[in-house]
């Protein structure tokens, strides 16, 4: 509300003053009858100027108030939802997920059957849930009671009247605010309980529904109440006062302001009724302070109090809201508890004397706690990073000023629970480094994502680790070099001209002449070469001697196109040093890249947002499913088998001190020179997670990608609901039993026998005789490669 | 490096020793709870992976004062997915799924491509490497005239359909024949001649 339009109605009563000043000294020396009649002639006509213009002024007033009430009254924010739990039979939900999913919408445990929307009941694996319902892009999901078993965190027997599935509604976990920071749900007045009106009308304004805007018996009051105590105890403003002070006035205490919103109540009553005007007070009303938020209006309030929308409050909590009315600051519960309770009891007394509550309820309410909780569910920006993402999202679609204003309803992929497990690991993880490197590891930094690894959906985005406060988002903007990540698009190239996992690659030393003169020598981790190592053992071991020359042999500019297609948008040069990671990614771009392997070589645009509606709740926009097919699938599905031979036997073993090897997860670690990065991106059968652990001036670090990212990727992705990755195998992929010293096949009991898919016809089909004295020589060789590394 | 040698040759005795490896490990029974508490087996015998004799990988972490024995090399004991499936255009594998599917086919029969796409797409969350659903998504994206997405999740649909099986072929021919219309309808002649062709591969 502008300030400046504000004070047009006293400059009006100023100008009044000053016209008539002048006049009075002229008349100053006359005789004392004709002055007297010559003064009232005056004094009439200047009555009568005074009426004009008080007739103009509040014709200007009743216009500014009719445009500003039905025009749109409040800049809401956008609402920012986390995807709603969906439950079904078979679901599988990670330990300890469902207690929390129900801990985040502040459902109550509640014992006894007759259940209430936002209560569950719980006895051995046993659930009875009742939802609230909420408005959605598919449709109305309706309040409902669910009954389902849990068992070893699958849910079984789910019952809901008929239909086997039901959504919990999804969390709030932030918005889009206004510049000026004032926050609001906006409530219809029948969505509000009427315990809550008849509470607020009998504390604030007793004579509400039969008064004209101002209440004259309300005045009197008042005023019997400060003359009785000697100091100002009531106001006697009428809810429709209140209203027009917060609406239309500046709070300056001046008697034209009080004058004038007399006027502007009285017209504001003359023109709506009482409901519009009592829901407009609900809505409007100030209530409490979030840092720089403001928390307007009850159906924000009951969210950011007790965590619980409007309808659900019972008569003690009604109580706690109607009386932050006369203070937020002063009785804030949070802050002055005490203060809030004698606040809170002395409404339900009022509540008794008015007969909103009965006795047995009022002596049931004072009993009760405050019951406020202690972080606001409606908790703002709770996750900075992720609503970055969003927000970068939606700015492709939307006015900024649409974000901030019009209340749109966001539905997002954030999955809070793999938020929650990617932020814990991280933090834990950096902790827990930092600690045991002390000097040698100061100031690390690490950042990660983690998508649905079919879909797409972003579900969890942390941008560092202090990962409650908006800040510089790594897992957005820090590039930084990805290492050996970058080895499986070296690998698909070749796989593409013809090579299979079987194929022999030399890990020795290579000098390459770049162009400038310079001789390109890079070296293994370990310092050594390898020798002679099938390519699928190169992969899950990291070489860098055989990955730079395979990638030589196989082109660059092919490595290139498969990284392009892989989903990097960059520009990236063909020069050698891509070949073992001089690329640099974000750890985002490294989710968009791993995503097509783990979609078997179908590139899907990674989503943060499903889908957006009105502030009404009209569908506006849909984010759909989109995927495009850029590999070949039977070379994607000997590329997962490489990387799940990373975790099987190469540098990700560790994962299987954490996890099934059942679940054939696939992974690749990754360490750029010098240590500087660690890196490691993995998935499963449904999530796909990249972690990166590094500093932010880029010195170096003792970490590796499995001494460092890998650690926190462990623990987010073991706390999981995970999948089993299991890969049809294409149509023109065979399993093989294969002989890489004598490259050829063989049989499956011949020494050197390893199983590996390829492409059909891509090997001899002719079958060779057991090489001879394979085992010996390569058991030794794998114990000496052992003690070398 | 004598006790390198050593170690060698006691790991070739046992391996000789070893029964021929005709037969992959199986792998323990699950218990269908992948996430929580899994203790890896302190010996590391009953997951380890049985790698080839190639490369170095199978005496990882052995520690020969132990007695720690190298497992037998052995073929590997990655679990690959059935080649054969049956197939069916009504079935995801998780019963809610099924529901939308049936309920977004209808959808679809009444000409209400968007509510049908909903569904498919709520479905596929549920049960992402369905080909039933993505066929599905397919035809009604082929209906919304939108023909880049339909080929699109036609293969993908072919991507995740299983070698063979009951009704695989079935499935592949619909699929081709989507793909097939949605490159007549946007002009490409001759790439839908080649996928009717192949669609009558499988018929």
């Amino acid at each position: 509300m502008s300030q400046s339009r504000k004070r047009k109605k006293p400059a009006a009563a100023s100008t009044s003053a000053r016209t008539s000043s002048p006049r009075k000294r002229k008349g100053g020396g006359g005789k004392s009858r004709r002055k007297g009649l010559r003064i009232w002639g005056w004094l009439f006509k200047l009555a009568l100027v005074g009426l004009v213009l008080g007739a103009v002024g509040v014709v200007y007033l009743d216009a500014r108030i009719t445009s500003h009430f039905e025009g749109k009254r409040w800049a809401i924010p956008a609402k920012v939802y986390a995807r709603p739990l969906e439950l079904y039979d078979g679901l599988q939900l990670a330990n300890g997920q469902l207690p929390f999913e129900l801990g985040l919408l502040n459902y109550r445990r509640v014992t006894g059957s007759k259940l209430e929307p936002g209560t569950y009941t719980e006895q051995y694996g046993r659930y009875q849930i009742a939802t609230r319902g909420f408005e959605s892009w598919e449709g109305n999901e309706a309040p409902r009671t669910l009954k389902f078993m849990l068992d070893h965190g699958r849910v079984e027997g789910l019952t809901s009247g008929g239909v086997a599935m039901a959504r919990l509604e999804p969390a709030v976990v932030g918005g889009i605010y206004p510049a000026h920071n004032e926050d609001r749900v906006l409530v219809k007045l029948d969505q509000v309980p009427a315990l809550m009106i008849q509470s607020l009308i009998a504390v604030e304004d007793r004579d509400y529904y039969n008064h004209f805007g101002l209440s004259l018996r309300g005045i009197g009051r008042a005023f019997w109440a400060n003359v009785s105590s000697g100091s100002v105890q009531q106001g006697g403003s009428t809810l429709t006062q209140q209203l027009v002070k917060n609406f239309y006035l500046s709070s300056k205490r001046t008697l034209t302001r009080k004058g004038t919103e007399a006027v502007m109540a009285v017209l504001l009553d003359f023109h709506y009724s009482k409901d519009e005007i009592l829901e407009a007070y609900l809505n409007e009303v100030y209530l409490g302070q979030a840092g720089k938020r403001g928390i307007y209006g009850f159906g924000l309030a009951s969210l950011f109090y007790f965590g619980q929308p409007l309808p659900e409050l019972k008569a003690h909590q009604v109580a706690l809201l109607v009386g932050l009315v006369k203070g937020p600051s002063w009785y804030d519960p949070r802050r002055n508890p005490e203060r809030a309770q004698q606040r809170r009891d002395q409404v339900l007394q009022v509540m008794l004397e008015q007969g909103v509550i009965d006795k047995t309820q009022h002596a049931a309410a004072v009993k009760q706690p405050l019951g406020v909780i202690k972080k606001p569910q409606y908790e703002d920006a709770r996750y900075p990073a992720f609503l970055d993402l969003v927000k970068r999202q939606l700015k492709q679609d939307y006015k900024d000023e649409d974000l901030r204003s019009e209340g749109l309803r966001i539905f997002t992929t954030l999955d809070p629970w793999a938020q929650e497990q990617l932020e814990q690991a991280i933090d834990q993880h950096t902790n827990q480094l930092q600690k045991s490197f002390g000097k040698r590891l100061e100031n690390l930094e690490a950042a990660g994502v983690i998508t649905a690894s079919n879909t797409g959906e972003v579900v969890a985005v942390v941008g560092g680790r202090s990962y409650r406060y908006e800040g510089f988002n790594r897992a957005l903007d820090a590039q930084r070099p990805i290492g050996s990540l970058v080895k499986p698009a070296v690998y698909l190239a070749a796989l593409e001209k013809g090579y299979h996992l079987g194929s022999i690659l030399q890990d020795e030393p290579l000098h390459y002449q770049l162009p400038n003169g310079k001789t390109w020598s890079p070296e293994n981790f370990d310092r050594q070469p390898h020798g002679e190592v099938p390519l699928l053992h190169a992969l899950a071991n990291s070489y860098n001697l055989s990955t730079a020359r395979l990638a030589l042999d196989v082109g660059l500019p092919n490595v290139v196109s498969v990284l392009q297609r892989l989903g990097v948008e960059r520009n990236v040069m063909a020069v050698p040093s891509i070949a073992l990671g001089a690329v640099d990614l974000s750890p985002l771009e490294v989710a968009k890249m791993y995503q097509t392997i783990a979609t078997e070589g179908f590139g899907n645009p990674l989503r943060s947002v499903r889908s957006v509606l009105t502030g009404n709740g009209e569908p506006l926009q849909r984010y759909e499913l989109e995927v495009q097919q850029r590999f070949d699938p039977a070379d994607i599905y000997a590329l997962v088998y490489a990387l799940q031979e990373v975790v099987r036997s190469g540098t990700a073993r560790s994962v299987n001190s954490y996890m099934s090897p059942d679940l054939n997860l696939a992974g690749k670690t990754g360490t750029s020179n010098d240590q500087r990065d660690s890196w490691f991106a993995g998935f499963s059968g449904n999530y796909l997670g990249v972690v990166w652990m590094g500093r932010d001036d880029n010195e170096k670090t003792p970490l590796t990608g499995a001494s460092g990212a890998l650690r926190a990727w462990n623990q987010t992705f073991s706390r999981l609901p995970l999948q089993p990755l299991d890969l049809n195998p294409p149509a023109d992929l065979e399993w093989i039993w294969w002989d890489p010293v004598q490259q050829g096949q063989v049989d499956s009991w011949c020494d050197n026998a390893i199983e590996i898919p390829v492409r059909r016809n891509v090997v001899s089909e002719q079958k060779l005789p057991c090489g001879s004295g394979g085992r010996l020589f390569n058991w030794f060789r794998g114990l000496m490669n052992n003690e070398r590394r | 490096m004598w006790n390198k040698l050593t170690l060698a040759m006691l790991v070739m005795w046992l391996g000789g020793c070893a029964v021929a490896p005709t037969s992959t490990v199986e792998p323990p029974q699950r218990t269908g709870n992948h996430q929580g508490a899994y203790e890896p087996s302190r010996s590391g015998s009953v997951y380890s992976t049985r790698d080839s004799g190639y490369g170095s990988t199978s005496t990882q972490g052995s520690q020969p004062s132990t007695g720690y024995v190298a497992p037998t090399p052995a073929p590997s004991s990655v679990r690959k997915a059935p080649v054969t499936a049956s197939y069916s255009e009504n079935s995801t594998g998780v019963s809610a799924a099924d529901a939308l599917l049936r309920e977004g086919k209808t959808y679809h029969q009444r000409g209400q491509y968007a509510n049908a796409a909903n569904n498919f797409e709520r479905a596929i969350r549920m049960a992402p490497r369905s080909p039933a659903l993505y066929l599905a998504m397919a035809k009604t994206r082929l209906a919304l005239n939108d023909y880049n997405n339909a080929i699109q999740m036609a293969n993908r649909a072919l991507s995740l359909l299983p070698s063979e099986g009951w009704g695989v072929s079935d499935a592949r021919a619909d699929a081709w024949t989507i793909i097939a219309d949605s490159r007549a309808a946007s002009g490409d002649r001759r790439g839908a001649e080649e996928a009717r062709a192949r669609a009558r591969e499988y018929w």
